[in-house]
């Protein structure tokens, strides 16, 4: 039974219930205090055991446990207020295959400290028990074929049934439920007899140790017994409250210049070598906190240190560091600094600090807030204060790694859950400043992503969906095997050539021009690519199909955290056609999105779920471990993988590597300046 | 070459399960990994440290530098310190392990190296507080969610009266003054033992939420 109450802003939420034949995951997201969205995994067994198929089973009949993914939407119009109750109006399975399509209208009161209300009306799914009458019409059939489609003229149509509840919270801990529930499981009780409904009455009672856990037990419908575990994320928080990490050096301040005036001399600027003493102080202060020197340039009042940041999550944190190495370092005559983090050899922004504000402000009561309006963001580009000069042992770099990774194929109707352990060996030389040659082999140890006997039924080319071929002949091979140029065009630009072994199912060439003003919240991209897929065994061979594909791509921050990007081109099916993916990005990194691509394949083309569709997140490791990482667990969730609105997966997309140091990313954890 | 391994379940069982992983390598990923590994370790085994023990006076002058030290009661730690550095008033003191406190005219005013730390402040001196003069104090903690949080206190300062202390086997003549602050979140309550010269020698200072209080002790001064 749904409720008309929300989760706090932002809160991820992961479920887990089941009762008799009937279980559900369901992944649920606060995206907006008012609106939320869910993804769902049901599975209902014993589906085909009592309509006297077997052993002869047919289409949807074919199953004998019956999987379905839906997507759920969610608004609260009204707040709770002293007589008002709290009242939200969701759709449940919106673009499904409609067996489980519900719409409802929900109030929710809180009458008393510790007892809860709630009354509601529902459509589809939810108007089967006890209607009341279709009080907006009829609702038309839904062709379930491949589902996915949004089915709006459904919604809120056909019967109509209330569905009510109450819940009181014993104490802290405790809380006991009672419900009556408008869904009759007419599939699922009628013909297919999966379980016995005898009640609309559900019983339950729940435990809860704090807000990231709840557990409970119910009985449902009078014949089955239920369990539910919900846990709670909230991206907002590091999950280990502190930051596991040393103190900065505490800033130096210099001494007043009529008390020595010699120690503002400029005359050391002309002295020779003294760059790659600076560069080898710089780095002793440095290496603790993860950070390279690449270079540093200076006249006699200001000097620009380029770094590489192989740690802080934060670049706030970063630009914090560096700045007191800079304090503590550089001559007294040096009155400016100026912090250009180096991605990929590209120097990106340049944040200006004036050494002043840093040895005035260290411990001020308005230090955090005062450092931020003072210090000065700006392209990298077409500013060195006298010469640069390289760090002598900084290029060419290797580094390399041997470790193991998860991998994990979700939503097989045979297996729904699959999962490889495998061990990747990588390794990478940048030669030149933003000249990067990298590679990668995997070998799978043990799993079962290989036993899927689902083979592609695509009449696409089979971009993606001969993936399992690949898992199956290729358990070892060459995941990646690429030579890379990042490089700055001009003022704003950004530029990236990848070519080789892109990805597992292509090589190719890849090319990428972006445009990104430090302080402008749009970027616009252009990507080109031309590849050819790959053998199935990973090697070195390619197979015949080859294809030119490439975006135009539009990035937007609204601020507060939300982006939009649009792609619209021509994708790895040769189809053409438009992504939009909306994300709600949190200031320490975590990222909940939703995508949706829409090309010129027909739904029959595409095949199940009649277009590409999902949700991405990203879970920075800092949030996890509390220390600090520039490292991150991106994830991506589909209910199906199919060949249409498919993208080639390239290393090094140039926007997200941006971003971070631009204006944006630098304000985002700005508290850790001064940490 | 560093390697580590993923120490999730004790070793034993994981040579038995043949789940015995190990990751390789100087590329950050690998560091990320070992972060990964020992946190989840630490979940699975918390880790047991043994506190910094308790030293003496002769132990400690064998160092031959300026000392404070403070314990913080609520998590059993003892942190020795000395000073590293200098701005205007503010002088910062750190431990060996970059754990650093600074103190504004003798009264606690930040921290570095802390889950949760006092990363900006408004305070008293040391010379207000033993004249008994109320007012008003505020910090800026830094913890979960990577944003200065600030509160505002209104403090009320006693002067309780003069009291000798022992700091280290060794006694000192103080006034013991008590400021009781409150703000939205909450009371605290910090204690200072301090001598004529507006010297503290003694004090039991505010942290955080997470940490409680801290009891610094100056051994040897600057």
């Amino acid at each position: 039974m749904p409720s008309a109450e929300s989760q706090p802003d932002g809160a991820l939420t992961f479920s887990t219930t089941h009762f008799g034949p009937v279980s559900r995951t369901t992944l649920s997201f606060q995206i907006t205090p008012r609106l939320s969205g869910s993804f769902r995994y049901v599975g209902i067994r014993d589906w085909n055991l009592n309509i006297g198929c077997r052993p002869a089973c047919v289409g949807t009949d074919a199953f004998e446990t019956y999987y379905d993914r839906s997507f759920d939407l969610r608004f609260r119009v009204l707040d709770e207020g002293r007589y008002l109750p709290a009242v939200t109006i969701g759709l449940q399975d919106l673009a499904g295959t409609g067996l489980f399509a519900g719409e409802f209208v929900v109030a929710t009161k809180n009458v008393a400290p510790n007892l809860k209300v709630t009354a509601g009306l529902g459509w589809g799914r939810l108007g089967t028990e006890g209607s009341i009458g279709a009080p907006f019409g009829q609702r038309p059939a839904v062709n379930i074929g491949r589902g996915g489609d949004f089915n709006p003229n459904q919604w809120f149509r056909g019967p109509a049934a209330p569905f009510g509840g109450v819940e009181w919270a014993v104490n802290d801990n405790w809380t006991v439920k009672a419900e009556y529930s408008s869904d009759a499981y007419i599939e699922e009780v009628g013909r297919r007899a999966t379980f016995d409904r005898q009640s609309p009455f559900n019983f339950g009672v729940e435990y809860q140790n704090g807000p990231g856990m709840r557990l409970g037990a119910y009985v449902m419908h009078g014949s089955e017994v239920g369990l539910a575990a919900h846990f709670l994320f909230n991206p907002k928080e590091r999950s280990t409250r502190g930051l596991n990490d040393g103190a900065p050096d505490p800033v130096i301040v210099r001494p007043s210049r009529t008390a020595d005036p010699e120690a503002f001399d400029r005359g050391w600027v002309a002295q020779s070598g003294a760059a790659e003493i600076l560069i080898g102080n710089l780095n002793r202060r440095l290496q603790d906190d993860g950070i390279e020197v690449d270079g540093i340039a200076y006249d006699g009042a200001t000097a620009q240190v380029r770094v590489t940041n192989r740690r802080y999550d934060s670049e706030a944190q970063m630009a914090g560091r560096v700045a007191r190495a800079m304090a503590n370092v550089l001559p007294a005559s040096i009155e400016k600094f100026e912090i250009v983090p180096v991605y990929n050899g590209m120097p990106s922004s340049r944040f200006i600090v004036q050494r002043g504000d840093l040895e005035g402000l260290e411990f001020a009561p308005g230090a955090t807030a005062g450092m931020l309006s003072r210090i000065i963001v700006a392209d990298a580009v077409g500013s060195v204060p006298g010469t640069l000069t390289i760090a002598e042992d900084r290029y060419p770099r290797f580094r390399w790694s041997l470790a193991p990774f998860l991998k994990t194929s979700l939503f097989d109707p045979d297996q729904p859950l699959r999962a490889d352990l495998a061990l990747r060996l990588a390794g990478s030389v940048e030669a030149a400043p933003g000249l990067v040659f990298s590679g990668s082999l995997t070998k799978t140890l043990v799993g079962n992503i290989s036993d899927s006997r689902r083979l592609s039924n695509s009449v696409l080319p089979r971009v993606r969906t001969d993936g399992i071929l690949y898992d199956q002949q290729g358990d070892f091979g060459i995941e990646t095997l690429t030579g890379a140029w990042y490089f700055r065009p001009g003022k704003n630009l950004y530029g990236r050539v990848t070519a080789g072994y892109l990805e597992s199912m292509f090589a190719g060439v890849s090319s990428e021009i972006l445009w990104k003003p430090v302080d402008s919240p749009l970027a616009l991209g252009v990507e080109i690519n031309h590849v050819k897929q790959r053998d199935y065994d990973r090697g070195f061979g390619l197979r015949d199909y080859s294809v030119t594909t490439g975006h135009l791509s539009a990035y937007y921050t609204f601020g507060e955290g939300y982006l939009a990007q649009v792609d619209v081109g021509r994708y790895l099916a040769g189809d053409v056609g438009a992504t939009l993916t909306l994300t709600r990005e949190f200031e320490n990194g975590w990222r909940v999105g939703a995508f949706a691509t829409k090309t010129d394949v027909s739904a029959a083309d595409f095949g199940e779920g009649s277009f590409d569709k999902g949700i991405n997140l990203t879970i920075p490791l800092t949030w996890g471990t509390g220390t600090p990482s520039t490292q991150s667990f991106p994830m991506v969730l589909r209910p199906i993988q199919r060949d249409g609105g498919a993208r080639l997966s390239v290393n090094g997309r140039l926007y997200e590597s941006v971003r971070g140091v631009h204006a944006d990313g630098l304000e985002d954890q700005w508290g850790r300046f001064w940490r | 070459m560093t390697c580590f391994s993923f120490r999730v379940l004790p070793a034993g069982l994981l040579v038995v399960s043949g789940m015995l992983l190990v990751a390789c390598g100087n590329s950050d990923e690998v560091q990320a990994q070992k972060a990964l590994a020992k946190s989840l370790s630490s979940f699975v085994m918390p880790a047991t440290s043994a506190p910094v023990p308790a030293l003496s006076r002769a132990e400690l002058a064998q160092f031959n530098t300026p000392m404070i030290v403070a314990e913080v009661p609520e998590k059993a730690l003892r942190f020795y310190m000395a000073p590293v550095a200098e701005n205007g008033a503010v002088v910062t003191w750190s431990t060996s392990n970059d754990i650093t406190f600074s103190f504004r005219s003798d009264v606690l005013a930040a921290t570095r190296g802390l889950a949760v730390d006092v990363i900006e402040s408004s305070t008293p001196s040391a010379r207000a507080l033993l004249s008994g003069q109320s007012g008003q104090r505020s910090a800026g903690y830094l913890g979960a969610t990577d944003q200065i949080s600030k509160v505002s206190y209104d403090c009320s300062v006693t002067v309780v009266g003069p009291m000798m202390i022992t700091v280290l086997e060794k006694q000192h003549l103080t006034t013991k003054v008590q400021e009781s602050c409150v703000a939205d979140g909450g009371k605290i309550v910090n204690e200072y033992w301090i001598e004529a010269d507006g010297k503290v020698r003694k004090s039991k200072e505010f942290l955080s939420d997470d940490l409680g209080y801290a009891v610094i002790e100056r051994i040897f001064d600057r």
